[in-house]
């Protein structure tokens, strides 16, 4: 058992220790190692198109997370006080969202924006005071993190709704019977106990909003993400500046692990 | 532009090349000349003639800013060069590169690709055209660029209706490279080509992931123009590549690291990979074939709504300098269309035989023609074998 | 309750109201959209025109590779995921010392947090000519290839959606209550009939979980197929990419959109009413 247990940490570990490895090479290939060095670290923090990379990723990724964790929340609050025909609806346009793969999302997305946007910006410019320069509406981020949301949303609202089924409803029912407002029972009472479910839900939000590739791929219009920008890099013949940004990514995400992993273990000791 | 200026800057212009260069061999007095005066001219023209040009790197050429997209082919550039353009402009480059003509074409189409320069091929600039998606080139910006020095074969597509969309990149040819350690029989022909991956060659063959070139050698294989859009030739050609796949060893355009690794054996290939891989690897050789092939050249373009307009004139301009053009050919293997260039060439490029082949290995190969990049049937004959 | 009737259909409106928007702008409209272009045409210089045509669905067929190889590596995917991680998982919830359990978890999820690209970049270097194959020739083993073929694919994907897997096995094996083990041998039952028929059931949720989230990635995915597969192993979605963004043709892509998403719906309600029975306790734990 423990054998087997070793084994697929080492197979988990072994592509992982590769990347690290070949990402202090010090030639050009990525396939062959030719002497080490940090060059491509260097290389990697002094391009600017990286940095763009992971501010775009990173702005999308928190717009996606807050606002999943918070549509997610209040929508499983609502539908929990639901029942009949709406709620039904709800839960098949939950299960659909979940259930339809990346990909078709991106293209739908994709395809019915640029249905839209070709409808909508000659009516801008038409109906544009004059001498104005008129907006046009394109791919951007907007489109990236309304996408995402879709998909993310629904998962918060799959765990807090979970977490509410398991919740104590006597709790509820005493802070109304003392006349609490609504508000009160809900910050005081309600809160706290689903307050587990909203913080995994913004967690994996935001992981599966900054891995993310194939939905970005059409839907971020000129705007690169990190997942896009290692896509090309690995397109255009792979330079260990790739694996330079993964070990750094892997790096920072550990290091905030830990961070959490402290203050958790410090709380749970107070 | 002020006089002062004027005397100043030739001089500062060769000390920032002299030391720019410093790590350069020697015995390069001449090119190293000419670079100098090529980036002088292009100073004068940017409008600004900064004399401190260690110190305010942007300044020397106005404010282009400091990001540029730049969509191209894979292994078609010599890094030094891109390197050397950020450090003279302070712009940083970003490179996609692309597998086919018709993948940037579908970008463009959908709209807001953010580049600023990308690399067409000679039959699809027509058709961007058509399309509206290129500006036409203001040829006062390009100092450097110099019609008449350009072979007119190859810099025909760039004018269409009398306005000049591009300026030539290389030239080159379509063929394929196999390793003659792994096959001995010597294919020579596209049928050969498909006998070999189909016989002994099985499992070690890379056909493009593009297709004018994949679905143009199975016609030639099969005696029929590389440009056909005839259904029934077509279908054939289908049939063929069909057959074919079990015995591919993958469908890419960058069929390079497959190659050096040794999984794939045969490969369809531009001529100026077939260079770079036989100068690592000797035993790997480069074919024209016998029964037709493609001829082409690619071109500098800029989309219509290229962001960063002033740094993609720049950026041209730069990649127009003959001293420049010459050291990119040395890494990237494709003769310049540019005769200032191929005089820059050391004798051995200019007489190479991959780069430059004889007349009548060529007499049988075809440029692209402008309608196979939006034929329907070529489109969907392309998607059925890869998904066959 | 004590709020009016009046004041709360307001708020449980009110509450909706963001989450409603979204699924009509960002759900039900791009679907209609798709579902109205998958019975137009190819314009000329590719792209969508209007009209009303069957076309589309009739050429189906041509891409029945790309649809049998997803059907068939998505589950073999999902299987061979299952069969790896739950030993895993099992040795994390119940053999492992509680002091390491929290440790080797995070380990599990450590390579989660590299992204999928390059971690399946690692493996076309690791299972390329220079990888593996170049390792079995210095033992006389020559001739192997890994690289662009379904078992390259199969191995990126039990790769990269390990940890996906061993998260809700983990959870549920977790809470099983360990004095029912106990109990079970206490009452004599060998160690075999305790895993088979307390074990496993129980763990049942946890994999049911597991392998629905697998699955419907795997129905989409993309990425693994093109880069391990080196365009021989076509998955709907290679088919997907290669339709909007090479051959351009806009209505065909939108069929096999709408395809693809009427198959996923009848394949994971049917999964979904299969465990449900099998459970017949409300399993709400994630799905």
């Amino acid at each position: 058992m423990r054998i087997y247990a070793i084994a697929v940490f080492l197979f988990l570990y072994v592509p992982i220790g590769i990347i690290v490895l070949f990402s202090f090479n010090a030639g050009r290939h990525a396939s062959e190692l030719r002497g080490l060095s940090i060059q491509w670290y260097g290389k990697a923090l002094s391009n600017p198109f990286v940095g763009d990379a992971f501010t775009t990723s990173l702005i999308i990724a928190f717009s996606v997370a807050i606002l999943s964790s918070l549509m997610g929340t209040t929508a499983a609050l609502a539908l929990q006080r639901l029942k009949g025909p709406v709620r039904v609806l709800f839960d098949g346009l939950i299960y659909i969202s979940v259930m339809i793969p990346g990909i078709v999302i991106g293209i739908a997305t994709l395809v019915a924006l640029v249905t839209v946007f070709d409808f909508l910006n000659p009516l801008l410019a038409a109906g544009w005071p004059e001498g104005g320069k008129p907006p046009k509406l394109h791919m951007g981020y907007l489109s990236v993190i309304a996408a995402h949301t879709l998909f993310t949303m629904s998962i918060v609202i799959i765990l807090v709704r979970a977490r509410i089924a398991g919740m104590d409803r006597a709790l509820i029912e005493a802070s109304m019977d003392l006349y609490a407002t609504p508000w009160r029972t809900f910050y005081q009472v309600t809160l706290p106990q689903i307050y587990p479910a909203i913080l995994a839900g913004f967690l994996l939000s935001f992981t599966f909003s900054f891995d993310d590739f194939i939905i970005s791929f059409f839907v971020a219009g000129a705007n690169t993400t990190l997942p896009i920008y290692i896509f090309s890099s690995i397109r255009r013949g792979i330079t260990p500046e790739v694996n330079a940004i993964g070990s750094m990514v892997l790096a920072v995400s550990l290091c905030l692990l830990m961070t959490a992993q402290f203050f958790l273990r410090d709380r749970a000791r107070r | 532009m002020s006089k002062s200026n004027d005397g100043n800057k030739p001089i500062s212009a060769t000390k920032f090349m002299q030391e720019l260069r410093r790590y350069q061999k020697g015995s390069v007095s001449r090119r190293h000349f000419l670079g100098v005066t090529g980036l002088g001219t292009a100073m004068a023209v940017m409008g600004t003639a900064v004399p401190s040009l260690w110190s305010g790197k942007a300044q020397a050429f106005g404010d282009l800013g400091d990001r540029l997209i730049f969509s191209t082919w894979p292994n078609y550039h010599d890094q030094a060069n891109l390197d050397e353009f950020t450090a003279m402009t302070g712009v940083n480059i970003q490179v996609n590169a692309f597998g086919s003509n018709e993948e940037m074409l579908a970008k463009l189409q959908a709209g807001g690709t953010g580049w600023d320069v990308f690399v067409p091929t000679n039959y699809t600039i027509s058709n961007y055209v058509a399309l509206d998606l290129i500006q036409e080139l203001d040829l006062s910006r390009l100092p450097n660029y110099d019609g008449a020095a350009n072979n007119a074969k190859f810099a025909g597509p760039a004018t269409v209706n009398g306005k000049v969309y591009c300026v030539p990149k290389n030239w080159g040819t379509t063929g394929f490279i196999f390793n003659s350690k792994k096959i001995k029989s010597g294919p020579k022909s596209w049928k050969d080509f498909f006998d070999v991956t189909m016989g002994a060659g099985s499992g070690h063959t890379i056909v493009h992931d593009y297709q004018l070139t994949t679905i143009g050698g199975a016609l030639c294989a099969l005696g029929y123009s590389f440009n056909s859009i005839d259904a029934k030739e077509l279908a054939e050609a289908e049939a063929l590549l069909v057959k074919s796949k079990p015995h591919l060893f993958a469908i890419t355009s960058d069929y390079q690291p497959g190659m050096r690794s040794g999984d794939a054996w045969m490969s369809i290939c531009w001529n100026g990979d077939g260079t770079q891989l036989k100068n690592d690897i000797p035993e790997m050789d480069y074919v024209i074939a016998t029964d037709g092939g493609e001829i082409w050249s690619d071109f500098y373009a800029i989309p219509k709504d290229a962001p960063h307009l002033d740094a993609a004139y720049a950026f041209i301009n730069f990649m127009q300098d003959p001293y420049i053009q010459a050291r990119e050919a040395a890494v990237h293997g494709y003769a310049p269309t540019d005769s200032r260039a191929i005089a820059l060439q050391p004798d051995s490029l200019g007489s190479d035989p991959i780069l430059h082949p004889a007349a009548d290995l060529m007499n049988g190969l075809e440029f692209g023609a402008a309608q196979t990049l939006t034929d329907p049937i070529r489109a969907e004959v392309m998607a059925r074998f890869k998904s066959a | 309750m004590k709020v009016s009737n009046k004041s709360n259909r307001w708020l449980t409106a009110a509450l909706l109201a963001p989450t409603s928007v979204w699924f009509v702008l960002m759900l039900i409209l791009p679907l209609i959209v798709i579902l109205v272009f998958s019975f137009g045409e190819r314009a000329a210089v590719g792209g969508y025109a209007g009209g009303f045509t069957l076309e589309q669905y009739a050429n189906l067929p041509s891409r029945l590779k790309a649809f049998q190889n997803t059907m068939t590596i998505a589950p073999a995917g999902t299987l061979l995921s299952l069969l790896v991680a739950y030993p895993l998982a099992y040795y994390l919830a119940l053999r492992v010392d509680r002091k390491y359990k929290l440790i080797l978890l995070v380990l599990v999820i450590v390579p989660f947090w590299t992204s999928l690209l390059v971690r399946t970049y690692a493996w076309i270097f690791i299972l390329g000519g220079r990888g593996i194959p170049s390792l079995l020739e210095l033992i006389g083993i020559e001739g192997v290839r890994l690289i662009n073929t379904p078992g390259a694919v199969l191995v990126g994907i039990v790769y990269g959606y390990l940890p996906l897997m061993v998260f809700p096995i983990f959870v549920s094996l977790e809470k099983l209550d360990k004095s029912l083990l106990e109990a079970s041998s206490d009452l004599g039952g060998s160690p075999l009939k305790t895993f088979m028929q307390i074990t496993i059931p129980l763990s049942m949720p946890g994999v049911a979980t597991g392998c629905m989230l697998v699955f419907i990635l795997l129905m989409g995915e993309f990425l693994i197929p093109a880069f391990l597969g080196g365009g021989k192993v076509f998955f709907i979605g290679n088919a997907l990419v290669d339709l909007f963004l090479q051959s351009r043709n806009w209505p065909f892509g939108a069929a096999v959109s709408v395809t693809l998403v009427v198959i996923m719906l009848i394949t994971v309600s049917l999964y979904m009413r299969m465990t449900l029975r099998s459970n017949t306790g409300r399993d709400e734990s994630l799905m």
